[in-house]
């Protein structure tokens, strides 16, 4: 499904050279649901850019989904990202200026689909997460949780062949971020493979795997959990 | 202390837009410093002294019915109907070069005849008048004497007199004479025809007033009596207009063969000889108009636009302690910045245009104080525009610094 | 996708009003300005003998004094002698003669019954109207015998027809012109209008057509009030119309065609035979100089497109240049500020290419209704300039194709302006504005 190999990432600004990721090496099949947690600044993010083709990488391989990627051009690329990967972000990132419909029609509308078609998806995708009945709002008329329910819609109306989300709850109080968290359970009960980047140990749990990022490399597949929160449950286990 | 070079830094950074702003600033100050410039030269061809008492002089054309001509009794009965009119003060008969009438002849004059080969020539209009013209058009005298009723010559078409007495205007007379008393001397029109200059009146603008001798005028004291005559008169306490219609039926008479045309003001004839001026004014004014208004909404347009991205930093300057003062002095600053540089290129593009219009249409080289009124104005008008949107920058409350 | 990409660019007009009104007010006002006085300086600028440049030219002779140039022009006289005028017509070289010269004519019905007038008339050989290809609506032009025995015949315009005949077939019936009786042969359109006015540029390249025009020759009888110009150069005493009719005075204006080479080349054989054999007697004192025109040349040699059209053209592109600045400046600032939602649209799959078009679509939507806003404000404008030119008035009016060419122009400037700032937001980078916030 998802192969890196060796990849590498370097930020040039000016005088400063920073290695976000190092000999970065991941396999992730099909159905899985990966947690990737890490310290911020380690790389999670960069990968998860290079993984849904937003960004390019220095060296190495990257194959996904049978596609050797490092040899697409932009506009293959940007294809790719359209049929293959659905996108969730810490940010919810709706436009501001379009309603949920035409949100969730974003993707669809560049994949080229018929009218008939993509309303199907749209309000099927809508009611999945329970929003259907709020085709014509605007984002700004919903919760902080109920945006980032549309961005998952919008995710799943393309149909892809993974999601990517990057700290998907950070912006949502504990409530919220367990509707979420169950949403995307659920999802990838039913066959979807997901990454997702969080710091919140209690949801990377629930992934069917866990990954670790520190200085730009995957060290471990064990949680990383922030040395007060763990000492903190370790506390309560005594 | 101003911080004028974070303004640059971030201009430079952000490179496109203000690159793009300066050029439209420099090409605005580039063009209205030359069409300002062009303006005034038209404005002051509009506005020069006609030397002419032109607001209260009218005329009319008199054609005889077909086969008459003109005769000296003809033109006392028509001068003596003139003068009874009601509101008519003076009136005086003018064989060619009516003021503002576009149409005269121009002829080269001399002191030497044509058989002299030192003979030079200088080109002047000249009228055909009788001893009233002067008098009428309200031209005022300087040197010598008017003409005497006795002294006219009337002939017949193509029977020129041997000889004429003759006024000519102060330039034509200090460029022929210099310093010469001009009186009692022989001025040869065409190289053939003797006239003696017993007068000098002001200068006056004659009948072409966009030739370069528009002030440079011969009045002959003949009048040849062909089947036209044309006719002007002088209105006291009523407006030349509202004469018009009994000076019509005067000169009308009892024939209804004979016809009166062209009957209008002097003020008509200067408006319709200026016409393409004003046109050309005006034009200029509502494109310079436009020019400024479109600057206008550009840098309101950018302003709120550098407002609304920077809230947030905004924001950030308040928390940390700005003045609300300070936060809009930054952005007007910003503004000026922008305005001094393109004033600079837009210098250096209206010299450019300048140049190009001495060369190609042998306009004058604009002086340079233009270019400066146009930078001052740009900048006048620039703070004033980016006054309202720098000014709903210091609105903006330091806690948006942290608000999302 | 295009109407997917009109939809977006219509919530994004709809979105920021004020601005989007500032751009279709900045783009329409530039149009506006540029459209009237390209319209202004397309019919000052026209030639309406384009279709027969090649064969149809103004004859100039260079008959001046031997110590001076012609003053204006390029030089040479503008018009010509009557017995050069005269020589050339009788010559029979060119197929085609028009000779004319502007004259005033009193005007009479045969009965007295209507007020008499003065009228714009002109002294014209039958050639004139083939010439200039003035339409008839009654009779035709005089007979060639007509036109060299001077026969008492006329053609007058249909605006006087209307006045002394009622609009009816007034062919054959009589008129009196200075109080002579004359035939009407034929009745011109009031819709034959010139402009410039190719066949006489003196005094104006812009005026109404003449109402009466009678047999050139006819002035070999009697003198007519001459309203054009009349110049001279030589100190001649004429004293009496036959003198001045031998003069060296110049007054008529003199037009030829010549179908093809040959017939151009043998008439300037003609005319080097003609001046070297009046040289002989004393004439053409300066170096054997003539000059056969185009109506293109002729327009030009007569500076028919003024020094004023100039600067009005410069300055309307100027503005309409500062207007198009101000558009991009202003769609920058906008496309600019919507960089997040490019990048998550690249993100969700948008190739640079879609929102590149995306974008363009958006500031041709502005070009559009800037350009309707302009052709609107050009109407206006074009309606002041008539105001303010009366000498336009029959002609500052725009046609079908500079409609048509105007909003294709008008659309492609904004398409072009909104290029760039569509380029700048197009290359957005994906990832830009989706890591962390
Ligand atoms: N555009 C960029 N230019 C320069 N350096 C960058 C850029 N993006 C990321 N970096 C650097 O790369 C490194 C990895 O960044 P990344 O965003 O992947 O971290 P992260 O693991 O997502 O952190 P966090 O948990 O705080 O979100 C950091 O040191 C960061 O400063
Ligand atoms: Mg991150």
């Amino acid at each position: 499904m998802l192969s890196m190999q060796s990849i590498g990432k370097a930020y040039r600004t000016d005088m400063v050279e920073t290695h976000a990721l190092r000999d970065f090496s991941l396999e992730v099949e099909p159905g899985e649901f990966v947690a990737v947690t890490g310290p911020s600044g380690s790389g999670k993010t960069t990968f998860l850019s290079i993984a849904g083709l937003l960004e390019s990488f220095d060296g190495g391989r990257y194959v996904l989904d049978g596609d050797d990627v490092s040899a697409l051009n932009d506009t293959e690329r940007s294809r790719l990202r359209n049929e293959k990967i659905g996108f969730i972000f810490q940010g919810f990132n709706l436009i501001s200026d379009l309603n949920l419909f035409d949100n969730v029609d974003v993707p669809l509308r560049y994949r080229g689909l018929g009218k008939q078609d993509r309303r199907a998806r749209i309000e099927y995708a809508l009611e999945r997460v329970g929003l259907a009945s709020r085709q014509k709002h605007m984002p700004s008329q919903l919760s902080g949780g109920q945006q980032q329910r549309v961005a998952i819609a919008r995710a799943l109306a393309g149909k892809p062949a993974f999601l990517l989300a990057d700290e998907p709850t950070g912006n949502l109080d504990s409530l919220m971020a367990r509707q979420v968290m169950d949403m995307l359970s659920e999802i990838n009960e039913q066959g979807m493979t997901i990454v997702m980047v969080t710091h919140d140990p209690d949801l990377a749990r629930r992934a069917s795997r866990n990954i670790q990022i520190v200085d730009g490399q995957v060290t471990d597949f064990r949680l990383y959990e922030p040395a007060n929160r763990h000492e903190h449950e370790t506390a309560l286990e005594v | 202390m101003l911080d004028v070079m974070p303004i640059l830094k971030s201009l430079w950074r952000s490179k496109i837009g203000p690159f793009l702003i300066i050029c439209q600033m420099a090409l605005t100050v580039a063009i209205v410093s030359n069409s300002v410039f062009f303006l005034s030269g038209k404005l002051e061809t509009i506005a020069r002294p006609t030397g002419l008492a032109d607001t209260e002089v009218a005329m009319a054309k008199v054609k005889q019915r077909p086969g008459a001509t003109f005769s000296e009794s003809v033109l006392a009965e028509d001068i003596a109907s003139l003068q009874s009119v009601a509101g008519v003060a003076q009136a005086a008969a003018i064989g060619q070069g009516i003021p503002f009438s576009q149409s005269g002849g121009t002829s080269g004059f001399s002191i030497l005849p044509d058989s002299d080969p030192d003979r030079v020539n200088r080109p002047a209009a000249f009228l055909q008048v009788d001893h009233r013209v002067i008098d009428t058009l309200g031209v005022s005298l300087r040197q010598g004497r008017n003409f005497r009723a006795e002294e006219i010559k009337y002939y017949a078409p193509n029977q020129e007199p041997q000889s004429a007495n003759a006024i000519i205007t102060a330039s034509l007379a200090s460029d022929i004479y210099g310093q010469q008393d001009p009186i009692n001397q022989t001025l040869y029109l065409a190289g053939v025809w003797p006239l003696t200059v017993i007068g000098v009146v002001e200068d006056f603008i004659g009948y072409f007033p966009h030739s370069d001798y528009s002030y440079s005028n011969v009045l002959v004291g003949a009048l040849e009596l062909s089947a036209s005559m044309n006719y002007i008169l002088r209105s006291d306490n009523l407006t030349p207009a509202s004469v018009l219609p009994e000076v019509r039926r005067a000169l009308q008479g009892a024939d209804p063969r004979r016809i009166v045309r062209d009957d209008k003001t002097m003020a008509s004839m200067k408006s319709h000889v200026y016409q393409d001026d004003y046109a050309m004014v005006i034009l200029l004014l509502v494109v310079n108009a436009g020019l400024i208004f479109v600057n206008v909404l550009g840098v309101v347009g950018i302003t709120t636009y550098w407002v609304n991205q920077r809230r947030r930093q905004i924001g950030v300057r308040r928390a940390l302690g700005a003045t609300r003062f300070a936060i809009q002095r930054y952005f007007l600053l910003e503004n000026v910045v922008l305005v001094v540089l393109a004033s600079v290129l837009g210098a250096a593009a209206a010299a450019a245009a300048s140049y190009y219009f001495v060369v190609q249409y042998a306009m004058e080289l604009l002086p340079g104080w233009y270019m400066l009124a146009a930078a001052t104005m740009m900048l006048l008008v620039t703070i004033a525009a980016a006054w309202v949107p720098a000014h709903g920058a210091t609105r903006v409350q330091p806690r948006e610094a942290v608000s999302a | 996708m295009w109407r997917y990409y009109i939809h977006l660019a219509w919530i994004s007009v709809k979105k920021t009003p004020v601005l989007s009104m500032l751009m279709v007010l900045a783009i329409g006002m530039g149009i506006a300005a540029c459209l009237t006085t390209l319209t202004l300086f397309n019919v000052v600028s026209s030639n309406p003998l384009a279709h027969k440049n090649e064969t149809t030219f103004a004859v100039q002779l260079d008959t001046w004094a031997s110590d001076e140039d012609y003053w204006g022009a390029n030089g040479v006289p503008v018009q010509t002698t009557f017995q050069d005028a005269k020589a050339i017509y009788e010559a029979g070289v060119a197929e085609q003669v028009a000779l004319s010269s502007r004259v005033g004519l009193t005007v009479e019905d045969s009965s007295y019954a209507k007020t008499p007038e003065v009228s714009d008339s002109r002294l014209v050989t039958r050639d004139f109207f083939r010439l200039f290809d003035i339409p008839f609506i009654y009779g035709s032009a005089w007979s060639t015998e007509a036109d060299t025995n001077a026969e008492r015949q006329t053609v007058i315009s249909e605006s006087l027809n209307n006045r002394f005949f009622d609009g009816v077939n007034s062919v054959g019936q009589s008129l009196l012109l200075e109080g002579e009786s004359f035939t009407v042969a034929g009745v011109v359109s009031d819709s034959w209008l010139m402009t410039p006015s190719v066949y006489d540029l003196n005094m104006g390249a812009f005026k109404w057509p003449s109402h009466v025009y009678i047999p050139f020759f006819s002035v070999e009888q009697r003198a007519y009030s001459n309203w054009g110009n009349m110049e001279g150069w030589k100190s001649e005493s004429n004293r009496s119309h036959q003198d001045f009719l031998a003069s060296e005075v110049v007054w008529v204006q003199a037009w030829v065609e010549l179908a093809t080479p040959e017939q151009k080349s043998e008439f300037e054989q003609y005319l080097v035979n003609y001046i070297q054999e009046q040289k002989q007697r004393g004439r053409f004192q300066r170096p054997l100089k003539y000059l056969l025109n185009t109506p293109e040349q002729w327009l030009a040699i007569n500076d028919v497109v003024t020094r004023d059209n100039y600067v009005l053209v410069y300055l309307s592109v100027g503005f309409m240049l500062v207007c198009l600045v101000n558009a991009i400046v202003l769609l920058l600032a906008k496309f600019l500020r919507k960089s997040p939602e490019a990048g998550l649209r690249r993100a969700l799959g948008a190739t640079r290419m879609s929102l590149f078009v995306q974008h363009l679509v958006e500031a041709s939507v502005i070009g559009v209704l800037g350009s309707m806003l302009g052709l609107v404000l050009a109407w206006l404008g074009l309606m002041g300039v008539r105001v303010l030119y009366s000498n336009y008035e029959n002609v500052a009016v725009m046609g079908i194709y500079t409609f048509v060419g105007a909003v294709v122009f008008a659309v492609m400037a904004t398409v072009i302006s909104g290029a760039l700032p569509a380029w700048q937001v197009a290359r957005t980078q994906p990832a830009r504005y989706l890591k962390a916030q």
